[in-house]
């Protein structure tokens, strides 16, 4: 029963990579692919993924960080608040970045009177959406490797004479390298397919805020080929990530954590 | 005094209050229970602990004190610490383990490195340099454990149960390692153990504690003569047998000769600490070679629960602690004659 039952969850997943492929049109692949927007949109695409993954790690490790280790009142309240990009629907967070970056939001107002800066319908924008909804990955697996961390081996390194920051820098980060590295990639996958806070905080303007996931869905009713074959090209970037990445950084990491 | 200190901690249930005072080259034991607050000790003088009371000074400087509120950083004290379960960093190899203080320290990395290697070749673990530390046995990794604790030269050198990790066989040449390095040690070194003779092998002070408080303190042989309580009486309860080596050999000063496993003590006068755990009884003589047989009468039998000790006169005076079974397969009673075996490996035999 167990392998006919989980066989069908394959072939859950297998087969719409399958219809893609059956519907591909691989004699004029390359074609499709130089031409038209797709690679303005794929290299949009990169630029806002890396720059969100950037900000996830810069930003998110010292949350992870507090969170595994700072007792404070309200930390599970705060967690959750942290986190809670990862189920809210997307496009519900591009709302609510709007209402607070947006050109009248909360902070965006300021943001434009004092500082010029705008967010909403700009590539910065993007990388904001994409931020928000990345960064939550990031965070629950570097915190859960830190929480399995076992703190004496920072104990050993201050009695070696170690800094707070060396035994950082030293030990703490380099024990929980894997986990970074894993939700690193999973921000980073995450902030490419993302789509709803994106065109909802930032527009779907081609060059600066159309990143591919905006591109195929635009494409699927102009050119359903176009939107093919950008669709197959993020499936293969994704799943050469996953594959690349060994197994265990994947399943420690995040098997630690649930 | 190098270190003087007075201990006020509040951990859980656990109320530790304890003064220390140690000269340069004291090599000290604490002896106790679990719980006993040995650890705690030694967590408060590295730093990874702050005082709630008292102080802590080292050569006149104060690494803590509350009603100062001064407290100095574990990073910044001239202390070593080596923990129970050695705590080697998985994530570098051998050297870098080594190397980690001084780089920590602001040493270069290739000068590190070089130091740390000269250190390893010390104690003969050259070729493991480059190795992970999980290619180390459990007595390598010792090794590797106290010489990264040493290479920033610390006064003060903290074991945590240094030899609980290891298993019998190896723990009697380690054993006799590590006291080889201690006392080549010139600053004060504390120990924590919960086993008598590695107190004897390693310390030539013992303090006693007990539920956060010293109990006693003193030499292993001035507290297994006198005991402060019954409690001390039975946690030093090893049987200490004074008298010379010679030629090797150890005689004692009844002239009961006694083998030890393959030792370094030089001729002289020289003192044998055997566990009363460690001996065996038997009705009639022992076949088979242990090397230490003697023929006692049994003077006193204690019986606690499922243990017994039984203190034993004739040829030499020993207290055996054995099962209660073991008593009663024996049929041993007060004045029986019995037979009672050690085996060389369990015999300490060390300077008097």
């Amino acid at each position: 029963m167990i392998p006919v039952l989980g066989s069908v969850a394959i072939i859950f997943f297998v087969l719409p990579l399958a219809g893609l492929l059956w519907k591909a049109p691989w004699s004029s692949l390359w074609m499709a692919l130089s031409t038209g927007e797709a690679p303005t949109a794929l290299k949009l695409s990169i630029i806002c993924s890396v720059w969100a993954t950037g900000l996830s790690i810069v930003f998110g490790v010292p949350l992870a960080w507090m969170l595994a280790r700072i007792e404070f009142p309200g930390r599970s309240i705060i967690r959750a608040l942290c986190t809670l990009s990862m189920v809210v629907p997307p496009v519900v967070g591009g709302i609510a970045l709007l209402y607070a970056l947006g050109r009248r939001g909360l902070v965006g107002q300021y943001l434009l009177r004092w500082f010029g800066i705008r967010l909403p319908f700009t590539t910065a924008g993007v990388v904001v959406a994409q931020t928000f909804v990345a960064m939550p990955f990031l965070v629950i697996t570097v915190e859960g490797a830190l929480r399995q961390l076992d703190q004496r081996f920072e104990d050993a390194a201050r009695t070696l004479g170690a800094s707070r920051w060396y035994v950082l820098r030293r030990i703490t980060l380099p024990s929980v390298r894997p986990a970074l590295i894993a939700g690193a990639v999973l921000a980073w996958a995450r902030a490419l397919g993302e789509f709803g806070a994106t065109i909802t905080f930032a527009g779907s303007f081609p060059g600066t805020t159309r990143t591919m996931p905006l591109e195929v869905y635009l494409q699927l009713d102009t050119d359903p080929k176009q939107a093919i074959v950008m669709a197959l090209v993020l499936i293969a970037v994704s799943f050469v990530v996953l594959v690349s990445l060994r197994d265990r950084w994947l399943g420690t990491a995040i098997g630690r954590d649930r | 005094m190098s270190i003087d200190a007075h201990l006020v901690k509040r951990i859980g249930t656990l109320q530790l209050d304890v003064e220390l005072q140690l000269a340069d080259g004291a090599r000290v034991a604490l002896l106790g229970p679990n719980g006993a607050g040995k650890s705690t000790v030694l967590r408060c003088l590295a730093g990874l602990l702050e005082l709630d009371d008292g102080r802590i000074t080292q050569d006149g400087r104060v690494l803590d004190r509350p009603s100062s509120r001064v407290f100095v950083e574990p990073n910044s004290r001239a202390v070593g610490m080596m923990f129970q379960d050695y705590l080697l960093f998985a994530h570098l190899d051998v050297a870098d383990n080594v190397a980690f203080g001084l780089r920590a320290a602001g040493g270069s990395r290739r000068e590190s490195r070089r130091t740390a290697m000269q250190l390893l070749a010390d104690v003969g673990l050259e070729s493991m340099a480059a190795s992970s530390v999980g290619a180390l046995s459990g007595g390598q990794a010792q090794r590797v454990a106290l010489v990264r604790a040493l290479a920033t030269k610390p006064k003060l050198l903290l074991l945590d149960e240094p030899l609980a990790a290891l298993d019998a066989g190896t723990r009697v040449s380690v054993r006799r390692e590590l006291r080889q390095r201690l006392q080549k040690f010139e600053g004060v070194s504390v120990i924590v153990t919960h086993d008598p003779v590695d107190a004897f092998a390693l310390a030539d002070m013992v303090v006693v504690l007990d539920a956060g408080r010293m109990v006693q303190q003193g030499s292993l042989a001035e507290l297994a003569v006198r005991p402060a309580n019954r409690y001390v009486a039975e946690l030093v309860g090893v049987n200490l047998i004074e008298g010379v080596v010679s030629v090797g050999r150890f005689i004692s000063n009844d002239g009961v000769a006694i083998s030890a496993a393959d030792h370094d003590q030089a001729d002289g006068p020289a003192v044998v600490t055997v566990r009363p755990q460690a001996i065996s009884l038997y009705g009639t003589m022992p076949t088979g070679s242990p090397r230490n047989v003697w023929r006692c009468n049994v003077v006193e039998l204690d019986i606690q629960g499922s243990r017994a000790r039984v203190r034993l006169g004739g040829t030499i005076q020993l207290v055996a602690e054995v099962t209660t079974e073991a008593i009663g397969a024996l049929e041993v009673h007060v004045g029986s004659q019995v037979w009672a075996t050690v085996k060389a490996t369990d015999v300490e035999l060390g300077p008097a």
